[in-house]
């Protein structure tokens, strides 16, 4: 088993190591951490009962907020292009 | 002036610029307008002016140009109307207006959801961490191009976000505990 893992199983509640992942678990959720971190992350919410819940709250939020999201009209989309379209045709008239 | 090959160059050029950006722009868009009339008229104003300043553009990151563009429009067209999003600036003139301020951003967001424990959350936050959420947990932009729209570092992107996500948590989680605990 990696040292890491022991100690995230053998870690105290609330220790350093919780509150040093606990800092990066957004940004671990936003896949905006260099490799190395995000691995060593993802091992800890593997291991770390409470950290991976709290993870699990951050990842459902996620998920519905996205969720909230209305889609995209195609038909406004399709406007928009003609008229970036027209832009260029006009100037092409002059 | 220009001959007619480089016109039309440079039209089909944007064209072709702006065409893989205009889901992002709408989106954007939605998240800084009173509905989709408003957010379509704000994207019309946006390329307008970029197509006008095509000339300056270097060629390089179209969107977060793009969005730079989305963000001085706004600006300019709320210096006539009213504030909608973004800084602290606006925060306290927007407390200033009342209620004369309408829909907006997370107005359009809190409208399409569902849960009321969720809408309830995301209305407590201030509204320089609503708008994060909105843009990019609601609407998908990236860091990057939330910083562009917002007019911020990307390093105060993340740090409001993550407080906003913090405060959402922690405020879902006391009201989870409160059904739980009903008799």
């Amino acid at each position: 088993m990696n040292p890491l893992d022991l100690y995230d199983m053998t870690r105290r509640r609330g220790g350093s190591r919780c509150t040093e992942i606990g800092r990066r678990i957004q940004a671990y959720l936003d896949g905006q951490l260099d490799a190395d971190t995000m691995a060593k992350v993802a091992r800890h919410l593997d291991a770390c009962r409470r950290c991976g819940l709290t993870a699990a709250d951050y990842t459902a939020l996620k998920q519905a907020l996205a969720h909230s999201s209305a889609t995209v009209p195609a038909p406004q989309i399709e406007r928009l292009r003609n008229f970036a379209r027209s832009l260029g045709e006009g100037d092409l008239a002059d | 002036m220009l001959g007619t090959d480089m016109k039309r160059d440079r039209a089909e050029g944007f064209d072709a610029l702006v065409g893989p950006h205009l889901e992002v722009l709408w989106r954007a868009a939605r998240s800084l307008s009173n509905g989709n009339h408003d957010a379509e008229d704000l994207i019309q104003e946006t390329l307008l002016r970029a197509y006008r300043s095509l000339d300056t553009f270097d060629g390089r990151y179209p969107r977060a140009w793009l969005l730079t563009i989305m963000r001085n429009a706004n600006i300019n067209r709320h210096r006539r109307r009213r504030p909608v999003l973004l800084d602290h600036a606006d925060d306290i003139e927007r407390a200033q207006q009342g209620g004369e301020v309408a829909a907006s951003a997370e107005d359009v967001a809190v409208a399409a959801m569902t849960s009321p424990a969720l809408v309830d959350a995301l209305e407590r936050l201030s509204p320089r961490h609503r708008d994060v959420v909105v843009l990019v947990d609601v609407e998908g932009l990236s860091y990057n191009e939330a910083a562009a729209i917002i007019g911020v570092p990307v390093g105060t992107v993340m740090s409001r976000l993550h407080r906003a996500r913090h405060q959402m948590r922690a405020r879902l989680n006391r009201v989870s505990d409160q059904w739980s605990n009903q008799p």
